[in-house]
């Protein structure tokens, strides 16, 4: 069954190639001379052939692999991923570099180039084929590493300066102190929401397993947070919280406030708890009887039982849990600058009101690199905590 | 010694055990046997005080175990459990020194004494020491599950059906094995099973159980003997003469064997009273058998002989197995060798029909 699923074009890899090979034939960024300016629209071909011609080279060679299933099993679709991996460079690069020559060109000394949809094309045609190709792989380090690569990448043309000229990169240098600390906050609310929500969710999944008599209304207060939309719910932090800050003037002084960073940080917390409780409540729940009737059988004392045993089980499920919480509240702390938190959110928002694109994708940019290693670094860390036989092994 | 005195244990309104007594004396093995749900788990954990009984007692060397502390009590008895229980997490060695460990016992000699507890239950320590629990098969499992109740090396051992996951053939081997490091180590142990063939071959004695009662104890040639009421007669099944035969020794019953040199002249007058007179060479190797009917006037007893007749059975090995053989062959009878396959004796059907109890008609 599987064989024959393999030995089969694959639709998804082929399917990428040809988004990308489309893509590459529309414009890929446009040049400004202002923020505002409609400019000029360039295209790989009109930017420079042999460029153009590389970057078709790459995409026939994700094609090629997508039909050959021979080389696919055999190198586990690497090639594709390799050949990604040059094209997203090559975008880049080229955006930079060539944007950087048609702004000489067009004598716009103070002007910028604004990724158009060429470039948005091939990289949604990136992202479908590497996300496929990590799907299938079995190494967690491939896994790991891949998506590490492309960060480093960018972060690589970033720091040499070759995609200076880039509308948002450009929006990042006027903007670099600002940058700096609403990344740092955006990290610091992020990640106080889910160290609270360990703290709290931890102990809440073991309670609700514990006494059956909680699961019901437990679960039910914490799915019911999930379902209330993020802004609503940043809404409803105000009113309450601005009360409490009138009436006790301390906490005011602590910067207990209607909005801010406080009524942020709570409603983060309460959506990062789901994923926690839920995962704790079912490492406890999937646990074999057997091996605690084992380990209470071998004269284990309570307290030995939950750190030699009970601990070490449930870690992975626990920290699966924590993995998710901690992508999703990345994610939803960008809303919570609608409410007067910092954060990275505070460009998007400000991107919007003034109808300017590249800040908004100067703000996201980071958000999704953010939570790509959160990931990934959690997904690491419960590898290595985890004892047992390494994947591929079994 | 392990007294079960007036024991009764319930869960809620399921009776488990209902007025149970029986005593498991001091190095010997007692099988609890009976139908699924009769209530024979429930007895173990009784012992080590995983549950506590509702009525009577449980006593270990005279003592209730209530008196003792729980977990000094559970790290004194070997336990197998049914469902096995490696703890997932930990390697093979781990596993089986996880005893060791709660008595404090250093890594260097948990690691030799995995060593060796994997060498005596027939798995190559270099191969499975450092293998998870999920990359072993369902009888190497329950194999280490074994290897890890002797770890410490308790007086008392409670067995819940501790070969119940392995194939038929690797469980044979496996129970010979438990009864030859039973005989040196003179364990108190309690064995559970279903398997009737199983509880013949390892028990000293056998607790019969029917819902939550005690229906009959005694050696096992007792109970395929002289079964107490129909429920034990039909437990045991009809071929519980079959299954008795298992409790003998060929070593116990063997009587002489006639026998001739290889190059000496058979002559069939000195051998008036056999059916067959068996071939060795010069050091008493069993070559062949020359049956009386056979190739007879022959210069030599080697050129007589007819080297396929003989399967022979060791003398360790059972009557039963020594009734299959003698059905393998065209003879009435089987020789019986020791290791080095020197002829010993032999066992005929009258030796069998002599281990079996019969009215004489
Ligand atoms: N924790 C429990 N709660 C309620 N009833 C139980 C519990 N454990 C066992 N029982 C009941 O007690 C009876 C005896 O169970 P026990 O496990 O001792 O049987 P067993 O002889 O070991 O059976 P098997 O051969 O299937 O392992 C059964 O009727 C069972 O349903
Ligand atoms: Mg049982």
């Amino acid at each position: 069954m599987i064989d024959r699923e393999r030995s089969v074009v694959d639709k998804v890899t082929l399917s990428g190639a040809l988004v990308g090979g489309g893509g590459l034939f529309l414009p890929v960024f446009i040049v400004k001379e202002h923020r505002l300016d409609a400019g000029f629209p360039v295209s790989f071909a009109g930017m420079s052939l042999p460029l153009f011609f590389l970057a078709l080279a790459f995409v026939v060679a994700i094609a090629i692999v997508g039909v050959l299933p021979g080389l696919r099993r055999r190198s586990r679709n690497l090639p594709a991923v390799l050949a990604a991996l040059c094209l997203f460079a090559l975008l880049w690069a080229g955006t930079g570099i060539g944007g950087a020559a048609e702004l000489a060109e067009y004598e716009f000394e103070r002007g910028r180039v604004s990724p158009s949809s060429g470039f948005w094309i091939v990289l949604l045609a990136i992202l479908i084929i590497v996300t496929h190709s990590m799907k299938q792989s079995t190494s967690v380090w491939l896994r790991g590493c891949v998506p590490l690569a492309f960060v480093a990448t960018l972060i690589a043309l970033f720091v040499v300066g070759v995609i200076d000229d880039v509308a948002f990169v450009r929006e990042y240098y006027t903007r670099e102190d600002r940058f700096v600390r609403e990344l740092t906050a955006h990290i610091g609310i992020a990640a106080g929401a889910v160290g609270a929500a360990v703290a709290v969710g931890v102990p809440t999944g073991i309670l609700a397993y514990r006494i059956r008599s909680l699961e019901r209304p437990l679960f039910a207060v914490v799915n019911g947070v999930q379902t209330i939309p993020s802004l609503a719910l940043f809404g409803l932090m105000i009113a309450p919280l601005a009360l409490i800050s009138q009436r006790f003037p301390i906490l005011r002084e602590l910067g207990v406030r209607g909005v801010g960073n406080t009524p942020a940080l709570l409603a983060l917390f309460l959506y990062a708890l789901l994923p926690i409780v839920r995962n704790t409540y079912t490492s406890l729940a999937v646990m074999d009887p057997a091996v605690i009737h084992a380990g209470t059988g071998m004269g284990m004392t309570r307290r030995q039982l939950m750190w030699q045993v009970e601990v070490p089980i449930s870690l992975p499920i626990i920290l699966a849990g924590v993995r998710v919480s901690m992508v999703q509240t990345i994610g939803n702390t960008t809303v919570a600058a609608l409410i007067g938190a910092g954060g990275l959110g505070n460009f998007v928002f400000q991107g919007l009101g003034q109808a300017a694109p590249d800040l908004i994708v100067m703000g996201v940019i980071p958000i999704v690199i953010l939570a790509l290693l959160a990931d990934r670094v959690f997904q690491l860390i419960s590898e290595w905590a985890v004892p047992g036989p390494k994947r591929g092994a079994v | 010694m392990i007294e079960f005195e007036h024991v009764s244990k319930h869960y809620g309104n399921t009776v488990a055990l209902d007025d149970v007594s029986f005593t498991v004396p001091d190095g010997t093995v007692s099988v609890l046997i009976g139908p699924s749900g009769c209530g024979k788990s429930t007895s173990l954990r009784l012992v080590n005080r995983l549950l506590e009984p509702n009525d009577g007692y449980v006593r270990v060397d005279g003592t209730p175990v209530r008196e003792f502390p729980p977990q000094i009590l559970r790290r004194g008895i070997g336990y197998v459990i049914q469902s096995v229980g490696l703890l997932p997490h930990m390697t093979v060695e781990e596993n089986i020194g996880l005893v060791p460990k709660l008595l404090g016992c250093d890594k260097r000699d948990r690691s030799r004494r995995a060593g060796e507890l994997l060498e005596l239950i027939g798995l190559s320590p270099d191969e499975y020491r450092n293998k998870y629990p999920i990359q072993l098969s369902g009888g190497e499992a329950q194999r280490v599950g074994v290897a890890r109740a002797l770890a410490a090396n308790p007086p008392i051992l409670l067995m819940d059906e501790p070969f119940g996951a392995v194939d038929p053939l690797n469980r044979e081997t496996l129970q010979q094995e438990f009864i030859s490091i039973q005989r040196k180590l003179r364990k108190t142990v309690i064995f559970v099973t279903h398997d009737l063939d199983e509880a013949v071959r390892v028990a000293d004695r056998i607790v019969l159980m029917r819902d939550g009662n005690v229906v009959q104890t005694g050696a096992p040639e007792e109970i395929l003997g002289a079964p107490a009421n129909d429920f034990v007669r039909e437990f045991v099944g009809s071929d519980r003469a079959l299954k008795r035969l298992a409790r003998f020794i060929v070593g116990d019953f063997m009587i002489d064997a006639p026998s001739v040199d290889r190059g000496a002249h058979l002559d069939w007058n000195r051998y008036r009273d056999f059916e067959v007179v068996y071939v060795t060479d010069d050091h008493r190797h069993l070559l062949g058998a020359v049956p009386r009917d056979g190739r007879a006037a022959m210069s030599s007893a080697e050129d007589a002989m007819d080297d396929a007749l003989v399967g022979a059975v060791s003398f360790g090995s059972t009557l039963r197995d020594a009734l299959a053989e003698i059905l393998n062959t065209e003879l009435a009878e089987t020789p019986v060798v020791d290791e080095h396959g020197h002829l010993v004796g032999r066992i005929t059907m009258a030796e069998i029909y002599s281990a079996t109890p019969r009215r004489i008609v």
